[in-house]
């Protein structure tokens, strides 16, 4: 009786212990089991050259989220990008999200500037004004050859 | 029963009234009728136009050209906290921006030669739950298009102009960059000084080029 009293509370421990190890390596792996802490708007911009799943999404320098995926519209030809912003993180409708590079070769990320519009965005809205990245080589090519 | 039919044709009537290219439609009636005035013979004297004419032109944009909503986006206010600024205050800076803004391009009425805007098909786009809209137009230039987009909200039937890009470059976000930074350290009646400031100081420039 009294072995079989010590084998439930090793196993209650050992189910505890599994718990446990599950949920830290959870937490430290950013998977997240809902997306109760965070919601999600789609960006879609004519060019991502450069932008990685997982990049910062910023709003005046401060982290307020990451990329979560990018994918293509091959019907408009555009970057179709999902970005999961911090739950409490406010994003108006007239927000605009351009690609920047950090410093002058570091990577790229996403910056949210806000605008004035007076509905916040929730969770599958759209970001209506984007800007896409700078392309250097067609900037110079422009040059070069002329601006039409 | 006849009541009940009576109003769903007319509720359908009005739907397509207001949907369908709205915003484009009475976007394009208006600046159809400012080319109309500049293209017209009487709206020059020796190649400048006639005061009369730019008073004419500056009645068409008052019915679709929303300076207040233009000036609360300048300065990054919602409308809530737009609202709390003293409407003296407000006044004053939509007075100094819309003049300012006369000043800069009123001048460069006189260098239009019969250029006219182009609406693209498919160029529209009615987005928040049908209270906003993106219209796409070309300015035909000689020798290029430039693309020129008006951002619009509606506001009792009325499609409103409240963003102008031109060539990819917002108009709001343009004195918005600017403006923030003077409107976190004095307020709006900061940004009023200096809109201003920078009105005497084209005048005085156009007075020494005369």
């Amino acid at each position: 009786m009294k072995r079989t009293a010590i084998e439930f509370f090793v196993g209650i421990f050992v189910i505890i212990g599994i718990v446990a190890i599950g949920y830290l390596s959870i937490r430290l792996g950013k998977m997240g089991f809902s997306s109760n802490d965070s919601y999600r708007l789609t960006a879609k911009f004519i060019s991502v050259t450069g932008l990685a799943e997982g990049a910062r999404v910023e709003m005046a320098g401060v982290q307020v989220g990451c990329v979560e995926k990018i994918s293509l519209n091959q019907d408009e030809n555009r970057a179709v990008v999902i970005l999961k912003i911090n739950k409490g993180i406010e994003v108006d409708e007239e927000v605009t999200a351009s690609v920047k590079t950090s410093g002058l070769i570091g990577d790229k990320y996403i910056r949210l500037k806000l605008g004035a519009g007076d509905e916040l965005l929730v969770d599958g809205d759209t970001i209506e004004e984007t800007e896409s990245t700078i392309d250097i080589e067609e900037l110079i090519s422009k040059y070069v050859f002329g601006g039409v | 029963m006849q009541k009940v039919i009576l109003i769903m044709v007319f509720s359908v009537f009005l739907l397509s009234t207001t949907f369908a290219g709205e915003p484009t439609i009475q976007l394009q009636k208006h600046i159809k009728t400012i080319e109309s005035i500049l293209k017209s013979k009487n709206s020059r004297r020796s190649g400048r136009v006639k005061d009369s004419s730019v008073e004419q032109i500056r009645q068409i944009l008052e019915q679709f050209f929303s300076w207040q909503e233009m000036a609360r986006r300048a300065v990054g206010y919602k409308t809530k906290k737009w609202v709390a600024v003293p409407r003296s205050d407000r006044d004053a800076y939509v007075k100094a921006l819309k003049a300012l803004l006369e000043e800069t391009y009123v001048g460069r009425l006189n260098e239009y030669n019969g250029q006219s805007f182009v609406f693209p098909e498919g160029g529209e786009r009615i987005f928040s739950k049908g209270r906003k809209a993106e219209v796409k137009s070309y300015f035909e230039l000689t020798d290029k298009q430039v693309p020129v987009v008006y951002k619009m909200f509606l506001h009792k039937g009325i499609w409103w102009v409240y963003d102008v890009k031109v060539e990819g470059v917002g108009m709001v976000m343009n004195y918005k960059n600017q403006f923030e930074p003077i409107v976190a350290k004095g307020g709006i009646p900061e940004v009023t000084k200096r809109l201003k400031r920078k009105m005497l100081a084209l005048k005085a420039k156009r007075g020494k080029k005369r």
